[in-house]
């Protein structure tokens, strides 16, 4: 695997300053994928699919308010609205997932007394799918598909760095920041050369703003999950422009069954299917649809 | 010798008016620092609450100017990569020569850092950058009570000393 140094240093940063030495000195550090903290439990680093402790102290609230308070760069008023989805996304592109009580009125307006915090480590793996990026036609509009987990944001950034070093003019409309991981208008990410990112507006808005603005060739985003999302590559796709995009899902049945996707799919707006499986050893696989 | 006397005198005499404008010279500065933290402060909330901007971000750009609290926001800058920014912003403070009311306020500002949506923080920055104002108000007006009484002072002091000398 050809990873970029640093990405777990990115998560590591947002802890408190006595669990950083635990996780960098711990062997496992390097292939952690996520790294968990709950108040009142050990926290543990997510190493091939099974949790593992990285200390013997438990986690005190104080730590879970440092990690809030690194991750939104002592500005929780910058993050408030991705705070209220669920997530942080911190410098270095980590997401920061958190739980705790949600505040209810007219859908989640707020989280109080966050409990537990889980930190993504993203990876940047140049590798990613070269049996199928090799000699790909980046023209033909893609759908990655895998379950949870499964290493679709980095085959994502992955397509978009190749397809744009190959000279396509590609936007991203990156609602999580996980994809280019913008930092003070910075990709953190190698995303290539001739890519446009547009970070943490909604996807549906987020695509047609593109659309308008950035005269793109082709669109990349990330988890289509609502039929906003589909309508807005309905939109772009009918405009002429190649969509790159992701989705949880097993396999084309188990997305076909769904109805927001079913439409996408009978449209033929994807030409070709990437599948990703297999678990930590992941295997691509492409298919025309 | 009568000469040498005379121009020992008035060298004596303007070290003196020099000590005296020098001190006002000071004052001057840590008033024009004064006006720019609070100037700083005002800028940065009106950023808060328009781009929700990061605090970090709002003082690195500070940083890169040449206004004279540049270098106040470089220290703060410099502590948070050890420390979180509370603590930053205190342990920068020893480095500027604010007077005790300013420091006062500044300190107390670290305080909120970090912990409020974006028109809380910004009124907290807000209610800062005024108090700031009103001490920069009040040593302006003794800058100018005892500005010129110290370069008086300091030349009639001189003066004395001339003519003891002679």
């Amino acid at each position: 695997m050809n990873e970029m140094p640093g990405n777990i240093q990115n998560a590591v940063r947002l802890l408190p300053l006595h669990m950083r030495s635990q996780i960098l000195n711990n062997p496992h550090a390097d292939s952690a994928e996520e790294l968990r903290l709950r108040t009142g439990c050990f926290p543990t680093m997510l190493v091939s699919g099974s949790e593992k402790p990285i200390s013997t102290i438990a986690v005190r609230r104080e730590d879970i308010e440092t990690v809030l308070e690194n991750a939104s760069c002592s500005s929780i008023y910058s993050v408030a609205d991705e705070l209220r989805r669920g997530y942080i996304t911190a410098p270095g592109g980590v997401r920061v997932g958190v739980c705790g009580c949600a505040v209810v009125r007219d859908g989640v307006t707020a989280l109080r007394d966050i409990s537990s915090v889980s930190l993504r480590v993203p990876r940047e793996v140049f590798t990613a799918g070269e049996n199928v990026l090799k000699n790909y036609d980046f023209s033909r509009s893609t759908l990655i598909l895998s379950p949870p987990g499964g290493g679709k944001t980095t085959l994502l950034r992955e397509l978009v760095r190749r397809s744009s070093n190959a000279g396509h003019r590609i936007c991203v409309a990156d609602e999580r920041g996980e994809i280019a991981g913008v930092f003070a208008g910075q990709a953190q990410f190698d995303i290539g050369q001739h890519t446009d990112v547009l970070s943490f507006a909604p996807k549906a808005e987020g695509t047609l703003m593109l659309l308008r603005a950035m005269n793109p060739q082709i669109i990349a985003l990330d988890e289509i999950t609502c039929p906003e999302d589909c309508k807005a590559i309905e939109t772009v796709a009918n405009c002429g422009v190649t969509v790159y995009a992701t989705a949880h899902a097993s396999g084309i049945d188990d997305l076909r069954r769904r109805a927001s996707y079913r439409d996408v799919l009978s449209l033929g707006i994807f030409e070709t299917a990437i599948f990703i499986s297999g678990y930590p050893d992941r295997s691509y696989r492409a298919v025309e649809l | 010798m009568i000469y040498l006397k005379l121009f020992g005198a008035i060298a004596v005499c303007l070290c003196g008016a020099l000590i005296g404008h020098s001190r006002s010279v000071y004052e001057k500065e840590c008033a024009a620092l004064t006006a720019d933290l609070s100037s700083c402060l005002t800028d940065m909330a009106d950023e808060i609450v328009t781009l929700q901007t990061p605090i970090p971000q709002l003082m690195l750009r500070i940083t890169e100017s040449e206004r004279p609290a540049a270098p106040f926001f470089g220290s703060v800058l410099k502590n948070m990569e050890t420390m979180p920014l509370g603590e930053a912003w205190r342990g920068a403070l020893p480095s500027t020569n604010l007077s005790n009311a300013e420091y006062e306020i500044m300190s107390a500002l670290a305080a909120g850092f970090g912990k409020y949506e974006a028109h809380s923080q910004a009124s907290e920055l807000n209610l800062a950058a005024s108090r700031l104002e009103k001490q920069v108000n009040i040593r302006s007006e003794t800058i100018r009570r005892q500005g010129k009484l110290s370069t008086a002072l300091g030349a009639s002091l001189g003066a004395m000393c001339a003519i003891m000398l002679l």
